[in-house]
């Protein structure tokens, strides 16, 4: 028996997921769709015409699939209940990659979906313009997301990804209060990261920033707009692949050698 | 075969297991017993490789349990004592788990939930924690994997399904087969036993076959303490005591009185 991957025993365990973990999120999904039936109803309510909920559903596409690694897999690191996902027999990889295909793909096409749906039929039921979403979203999903920042769509996919990853990760690590402890985490990486910023900033004399100040504008001046983009993008892509790697593989060792 | 050396583990600060060797034969129904905390819960947990040793070592058919591998994982299943179960049917729930165990038997699955009288239908949360014992006790003997471990199996069972289990068990037991039987409720399963370990926290205080012991020991229920008993106990029927076996004859063992027994001489 290969114990690091096979093939079959990899598609067991995906089907096992889909089956045993996805029906809890889909109760989930329903909430969603919930919310953005309520959105609409308090729009029309108040005389609003809601012509555009790109908006609405872009908020609500984001919390979905940021957060369902929480939900999904919430238990697989708890003392008492996690025995039963450490037990399944299929390697640290397989459950991995299945995990990464669950958050990754299933869960955003499925919250997708949800929403498309839910949208369509609300339209279809009101008076209210086809708006921006549904007319555009059926030729280009990722248009709602990207055009604000003018990015390809693969960087906005690595950057999902990558958030997504960064949820798996934390999910994994913290035992309880998983999202609250995220966040709090992520706060207080935020402010202490900010602190040493401003440090380095005040230690740093101020001919330093004058001559950075220039080779900056230098750089601009040596390539043009498009060129600057794209070395933006470039750079973007890479620190995506890094976040999505490294949380990845802490995600890897931390299933493999979690305690119950 | 399991073979346990030296194994140590202790919890933050606490020490629960301290230097313990062992080694758990195929073929036998071993009795895991030893009073609250002394690790008997932490020692399934070691075997299973949810818990990583400290010290020591424990190679299961020659593979370490800490390494979580599925070749590993396929032979081993752990019945917890606290099973809660999904939110999902036990159909479903079976239907999932059982692809990963090549020896699992379907026909026997059903029946031994009709015998323990629970409908696969329903959700393991609708189930009071009896139902759900059952159901997993029933899963877990029909993936018929060499090794078994079943932590307080009984807690939680009615008095019919306590025999059904002993049936179940014993019917369940074939010469590849370890199962290894952590419980309080002794009674419950005297006479399924095999071989009994007696846990302390810092050692084994016993390690025999239910031969050895009977060979060593006599049990006996008398109106008077008899001569040259190594323990008494007031009991029911007069007195309950355990003294050398002189004569050859095997007599039935008395579990809580041999653990009650050995406690007192650790």
């Amino acid at each position: 028996m290969n114990d690091i991957f096979d093939f079959g025993r990899f598609g067991k365990l995906f089907v096992y997921e889909c089956r045993n973990y996805l029906p809890r999120y889909i109760k989930g999904l329903v909430v969603f769709a919930g919310f953005l039936v309520a959105a609409w109803m308090l729009s029309m309510s108040i005389g609003g015409v809601m012509s555009d909920r790109s908006g609405y559903i872009g908020v609500l596409y984001n919390f979905a699939i940021f957060l369902s690694p929480y939900f999904i897999y919430k238990h697989i690191n708890d003392r008492k209940r996690g025995y039963s996902y450490a037990m399944i027999p299929a390697s640290t990889l397989e459950k991995l990659l299945s995990m990464a295909i669950v958050s990754f793909i299933v869960v955003p096409v499925a919250v997708y979906a949800a929403l498309t749906l839910t949208d369509v039929v609300l339209y279809a039921l009101s008076s209210i313009g086809l708006g921006r979403f549904t007319g555009i979203i059926l030729y280009n999903p990722f248009e709602v997301f990207i055009e604000d920042f003018g990015a390809p769509v693969g960087n906005v996919l690595l950057a999902t990804f990558a958030t997504i990853s960064t949820a798996v990760m934390f999910n994994s690590i913290f035992r309880k209060s998983k999202i609250i402890k995220t966040v709090l985490f992520n706060m207080t990486a935020g402010f202490l990261l900010s602190l040493l910023a401003i440090t380095l900033v005040q230690l740093t004399s101020q001919e330093f920033w004058e001559n950075m100040a220039l080779r900056v504008e230098q750089f601009f001046r040596a390539y043009t707009y498009e060129e600057v983009i794209a070395l933006y993008n470039t750079l973007a892509t890479l620190g995506h692949l890094l976040v999505i790697c490294v949380t990845l593989a802490i995600t890897y060792f931390r299933i493999k050698k979690v305690n119950y | 075969m399991i073979e346990v050396k030296n194994l140590s583990f202790a919890y933050s600060t606490e020490k629960v297991l301290d230097n313990i060797s062992t080694v758990f034969g195929p073929g036998r129904i071993y009795g895991l017993l030893g009073a609250n905390g002394v690790g008997k819960s932490t020692m399934f947990k070691l075997l299973c490789g949810l818990l990583t040793t400290k010290q020591g070592t424990i190679e299961i058919d020659g593979c370490s349990p800490a390494g979580r591998k599925p070749s590993f994982l396929s032979k081993i299943f752990y019945v917890p004592e606290d099973f809660e179960g999904p939110d999902m049917s036990i159909r479903n729930y079976a239907g999932g788990v059982s692809q990963f165990y090549p020896n699992y038997d379907n026909a026997l699955f059903g029946r031994l939930l009709s015998e323990f009288e629970i409908d696969a239908n329903r959700k393991f949360t609708s189930l009071s924690l009896g139902q759900r014992k059952r159901a997993i006790l029933a899963l877990a003997l029909s993936l018929k994997t060499d090794y078994l471990f079943l932590d307080e199996p009984t807690n939680g069972l009615d008095i019919p399904s306590k025999a059904e289990f002993r049936k179940m068990v014993a019917a369940a037991m074939d010469e590849q087969r370890t199962i290894i039987i952590s419980t309080h409720q002794v009674r419950d399963v005297e006479n399924l036993l095999d071989h009994i370990m007696i846990l302390d926290k810092r050692a084994v205080l016993l390690d025999r076959s239910v031969s050895e012991i009977q060979s060593e020991y006599t049990f006996d229920i008398t109106s008077n303490v008899p001569e040259g008993a190594l323990y008494v106990e007031p009991g029911l029927g007069g007195c309950c005591s355990i003294s050398r076996n002189t004569t050859g004859e095997e007599s039935r063992i008395n579990i809580e009185l041999l653990f009650n027994y050995i406690n007192s001489i650790k």
